[in-house]
C-alpha cells in the first residue's frame, strides 16, 4: 500500500478519470469499484482524515478512564452538538465522529423540526452506522407503481440481486437464510444467536403469526470471518458492541475497514480531505460535468478538481445540496434539475413507536458478550391482506435483555440488600420498535436558504419535512401491534410507546432518502435506472438521494448495491465512449 | 427505635466502632489498597476507606481537593448518602470508590443548571428533615436515624412528601452510575468483560453469576 503522503492531495493539475464526492458507505464503494475497474479516481471529503485504528480515540476505553464516564459535557453538547446529541450513538467515546452543529447549521420551519445527523470525516457515517443490512424485494420496487405514491422505480429486484451478492461478499453480512419473499436471502456469514428468551418468544411468534417470522437481525459484523476478510486484515467480531467508537479489529464494515484499503491497493486512488464541495462544474457546450469546485475547510481557499465523470456520494441531503448550489444559465435551479423535482420527495423512516414489557421466568438463563444486532420481524402489513388505514408497511425490531444497574434508580430500597439485588441479573424485559415506510411526498423537501450562509459562505440547507396522514396511521399501528404481539407472547406490564414528532423529529431514524430520485421519466425524476442524471450523462448520484421510495428496511446495503452497479455501468460507458 | 446518642452516628466513627472483619484478610486489604491508589485516595490505612474518603470530603480548605460544584458540606452529605445507598460489603462501596466526587464532577460538567439546582434542593430537604425531626444535620445523626429518614424518603412518607421520591431516585441513579462505572463497581461488584470475544446466547446462571456491568 502507498504511504499517506502519496495518496492525500490538495491542489493538483491532474485530470482524473473520476471524482467521487464523499467517503462514507457509498463513497467508499464508488472508490473501490472505479479504481478496481481501472479508473484514476479522486475522493473528495469535506471532513478530516481518520486513520483506521489510530484515530479511534474512544475505543478500548473503560468507563472509569473517561473524564466524564462516557457522558458528554453538557455545555459542549448544547453549544456544538445540539442536534447530533439526539443520536443514540453520540457520547463521549464517539462525539469526534459527529459534525459540529454550530459550524454546520441548517434551517427548518419553526414548527417542523428535522434532526439531521451527520458525520464529518473520512469514512463519514460508515464509522458509526447501525450496520443492519437487508435486501429489498419487488414488494418495495413495485410499490410506487401499484399504489401511485411516488414515481415507478426504473429497476426491479432482478436488476439489483447480483449487486447485492457482490457487495455482501465483500462487506460480510451475518445472518440466517429464511426463504422469505419480503426479505430475500443473501450471501451470509453465520448468524448471531438468539438468547434464551428470544428463542422461546420466536417459537411462539412464528407459530401464531406465520408467514411473519422473527429472525436475527442481519448485520455487517463478521460474526465469523471468511478467508478473504482475514486476508484483508479484518478479524471476527469480539461482541463488544461498541462499533460506533471505531473497531480496530475491522470487524464491522466501514470505509476504513473495507472499501478504502481495497481502493488504495489499486494505486489509483487519491484523496482530498478538508475539501467542501461548493458545486459541480458544468460545461454547457458539451453538456458534461467537468469536475468540482471546492472550498478548503481550513483555509477557505477555493480550488477545482477535474475529471471525466462525477459521482455524488455526499449523503442524501449533502449530494442534493451540491446539485442545488450548482447553478448555470442552462440549469438555473440546480444541476440536472430540468424536471424541477430536485430537493423534493424526502423521506425518513417512521420510528419511535413500539412496546415493551416484562418476561416472567428464565431466571437461570443469561448471555455472555454484547451482540451487535437484535431480533427483527420483517414486514407483514399489506403483504397479503390489505390494511384498512394505510398503505406500505414496517418492520419490528427489538430483543430481550435482563435488567442491570441502569435501572437502579427505580428499584426500591437502599443499602446492602439493594446492592445485593443489583449484583444479580434482574428480570428479563423484551421490546419491539417499528421502522416504517414514509410515503414520498412533494412537499417534504429541501432547498437552499435564500439569505443565510455558513462560515464557508455556503447557503444553508432549508429542510421542511412532516409526517402525512398515512405516516401517522402507520406509526400508531406500529405501537398498537407491537403491544398486541407482546400481550399474546405472555409478557407482563406491556406498555405501548409512541413519541410525538416534537419529541422525536423526522431525521432521527438517520435513513433520509430521496430528493434526487430515480425514475423512468426525465420530466419527473433526476436520475435514470443507472443512477445517471437524465440531463447530464457523466453525472451520477448513487447515495440515498437517488431513492424513489424508502421501503421499510435499513437502506445502506441497497445504497451499496446501487453504487457498485452504477460505477460498473459508468466505466462501461466510458470505455464505449458514450460518456 | 431508641436513640443511642449521636456520638456513634457519624459514619467516620461508625467505621471506628465497627471494625471491618474483612480487614483481617491480607488479600482483601491488598486489593483495597490498590483500589485506593487507583481512586486517588491518599493514605488508606487500617480503618478502611470510609474514613479517608470522608476525611477528604470534610477536611478544612486546602487539605483536600475542593468540590467542583457542591459545597464541602454538600459533598460530605453526598458521601454519607452514597455510603448508605451502596455500602461496603465484600466489595468496596460507593464511598470507597469516591462516588460522591464523581457525582460532584458529573453534576458540574454534564448537568445543566436545573438538574444541579434540583439536586442541591434535594440535599437541602434531607437536611431540613433531619433538623426538623432531630435538631441536627443529616450527617450528624446516628446511623439508625439516617436509615429511618432514607426509608421515609424512599417511600415518600413523612417527613417527606411523595414528590421527594423523585429526588431519591435521582440520587440513587447518580450514585449507581458513579459506582457501577468505577473499576471496582464494574469489575468486582459486577462482571466486566471489555472484550468478550464473541456472543453466547445462553449461559447458565450460577451462584457466582454477577450482572454484566456493560
Amino acid at each position: 500500500m502507498e504511504t499517506k503522503q502519496t495518496f492525500y492531495i490538495k491542489s493538483t493539475p491532474e485530470r482524473f478519470d473520476a471524482i467521487v464526492v464523499g467517503s462514507g458507505i457509498t463513497g467508499g464503494w464508488a472508490a473501490k469499484e472505479l479504481t478496481e475497474r481501472g479508473l484514476k479516481t479522486l475522493m473528495v471529503e469535506r471532513g478530516r482524515p481518520v486513520e483506521h485504528g489510530v484515530d479511534y480515540i474512544g475505543e478500548n476505553r473503560d468507563p472509569w478512564t473517561m473524564p466524564n464516564r462516557g457522558k458528554v459535557d453538557a455545555r459542549v453538547a448544547e453549544e456544538q452538538f445540539s442536534i447530533q446529541r439526539q443520536c443514540y450513538a453520540f457520547d463521549e467515546h464517539t462525539k469526534q465522529f459527529f459534525n459540529n452543529d454550530r459550524d454546520m447549521p441548517y434551517s427548518t420551519p419553526d414548527n417542523r423540526p428535522f434532526s439531521w445527523i451527520r458525520g464529518n470525516q473520512l469514512g463519514g457515517k460508515s464509522l458509526m452506522w447501525a450496520r443492519q443490512s437487508y435486501r429489498w424485494s419487488d414488494l418495495d420496487f413495485e410499490a410506487n407503481l401499484k399504489d401511485g405514491h411516488g414515481v415507478d422505480w426504473p429497476i426491479r429486484y432482478a436488476d439489483l440481486a447480483p449487486w447485492y451478492s457482490h457487495v455482501e461478499r465483500h462487506v460480510g453480512i451475518s445472518g440466517s437464510k429464511e426463504g422469505l419473499a419480503v426479505l430475500p436471502d443473501g450471501e451470509f456469514l453465520a448468524p448471531f444467536e438468539f438468547n434464551a428468551v428470544e428463542a422461546a418468544l420466536k417459537q411462539k411468534f412464528d407459530a401464531k403469526y406465520a408467514p411473519a417470522r422473527m429472525i436475527i437481525g442481519r448485520t455487517a459484523n463478521l460474526n465469523t470471518a471468511a478467508d478473504h476478510h482475514l486476508a484483508e486484515g479484518r478479524a471476527p467480531c469480539q461482541a463488544r458492541s461498541q462499533c460506533h467508537r471505531g473497531c480496530s479489529f475491522g470487524a464491522y464494515f466501514s470505509t476504513q475497514s473495507s472499501t478504502l484499503p481495497a481502493a488504495l491497493k489499486t494505486g489509483r486512488l487519491r484523496i482530498a480531505t478538508d475539501s467542501i464541495v461548493h458545486s459541480v462544474l458544468y460545461d454547457p457546450k458539451t453538456n458534461r460535468a467537468t469536475g468540482v469546485r471546492v472550498i478548503d475547510a481550513e483555509t477557505m481557499e477555493t480550488r477545482e478538481y477535474h475529471a471525466r465523470v462525477v459521482i455524488l456520494c455526499a449523503s442524501t441531503l449533502g449530494s442534493t445540496a451540491v446539485l442545488l448550489n450548482s447553478t448555470s444559465a442552462a440549469f438555473p435551479n440546480g444541476l440536472a434539475n430540468s424536471s424541477g423535482v430536485l430537493g423534493h420527495y424526502l423521506t425518513d423512516h417512521l420510528w419511535a413507536a413500539g412496546a415493551d414489557g416484562r418476561v416472567e421466568g428464565f431466571e437461570d438463563h443469561y448471555y455472555q458478550g454484547r451482540r451487535p444486532t437484535a431480533p427483527y420481524i420483517p414486514r407483514f402489513r399489506n403483504v397479503v391482506d390489505k390494511h384498512p388505514d394505510f398503505v406500505r408497511g414496517y418492520a419490528l425490531a427489538g430483543g430481550a435483555a435482563r435488567e442491570g444497574w441502569q435501572s437502579a434508580a427505580y428499584k426500591p430500597g437502599f443499602g446492602k440488600d439493594y446492592k445485593a439485588m443489583i449484583r444479580k441479573p434482574g428480570p428479563w424485559r423484551f421490546g419491539l420498535g417499528g421502522q416504517g415506510e414514509m410515503l414520498p411526498r412533494y412537499e417534504n423537501s429541501v432547498s437552499l436558504h435564500p439569505t443565510k450562509k455558513d462560515k464557508w459562505g455556503m447557503p444553508l440547507l432549508h429542510v421542511d419535512v412532516s409526517h402525512g396522514d398515512n405516516d401517522r396511521k402507520m406509526r400508531k399501528d406500529m405501537a398498537d401491534t407491537a403491544a398486541n404481539i407482546l400481550e399474546y407472547l405472555g409478557l407482563k406490564d406491556v406498555k405501548a410507546k409512541m413519541a410525538t414528532e416534537e419529541e422525536y423529529p423526522p431525521g432521527l431514524a438517520i435513513h433520509e432518502m430521496g430528493t434526487a430520485r430515480m425514475g423512468r421519466d426525465p420530466k419527473t425524476s433526476i436520475l435514470n435506472g443507472w443512477n445517471q442524471a437524465h440531463d447530464v450523462p457523466n453525472l451520477f448520484v448513487t447515495d440515498g438521494a437517488s431513492m424513489a421510495s424508502g421501503a421499510w428496511q435499513n437502506p445502506s446495503l441497497t445504497f451499496m448495491a446501487l453504487t457498485a452497479r452504477a460505477c460498473a455501468y459508468a466505466v462501461d460507458q466510458m470505455k464505449a465512449g458514450t460518456i | 427505635m431508641s436513640e443511642t446518642g449521636d456520638r456513634t452516628g457519624d459514619p467516620i466513627r461508625r467505621g471506628l466502632a465497627e471494625p471491618d472483619p474483612a480487614s483481617a484478610n491480607p488479600m482483601r486489604r491488598t486489593t483495597l489498597l490498590r483500589l485506593a491508589a487507583l481512586c486517588g485516595l491518599a493514605g488508606a490505612g487500617e480503618l478502611g476507606f470510609n474514613v479517608d474518603a470522608l476525611a477528604a470530603a470534610s477536611a478544612p480548605k486546602g487539605a483536600a481537593a475542593a468540590p467542583e460544584l457542591l459545597t464541602r458540606d454538600e459533598l460530605r452529605l453526598t458521601g454519607v448518602l452514597a455510603d448508605l445507598i451502596i455500602p461496603r460489603t465484600d466489595t468496596p462501596g460507593a464511598l470507597d470508590v469516591g462516588a460522591h466526587r464523581t457525582v460532584d464532577h458529573l453534576l458540574k460538567v454534564c448537568a445543566l443548571e436545573p438538574a444541579q439546582a434540583a439536586y442541591r434542593a434535594g440535599l437541602a430537604r434531607i437536611d431540613a428533615a433531619a433538623q426538623a425531626q432531630h435538631g441536627k444535620r443529616f450527617v450528624a445523626l446516628t446511623a439508625a436515624r439516617q436509615v429511618a429518614l432514607l426509608q421515609a424518603l424512599d417511600a415518600g412518607g413523612a417527613p417527606f412528601a411523595p414528590p421527594d421520591q423523585g429526588f431519591f431516585r435521582q440520587l440513587k441513579g447518580y450514585v449507581a452510575f458513579a459506582y457501577y462505572t468505577s473499576e471496582a463497581g464494574a469489575s468486582q461488584e459486577l462482571a466486566y468483560l471489555a472484550v468478550p470475544g464473541g456472543f453466547k446466547g445462553d449461559v447458565k446462571v450460577t451462584r457466582s453469576t454477577h450482572t454484566w456491568a456493560i
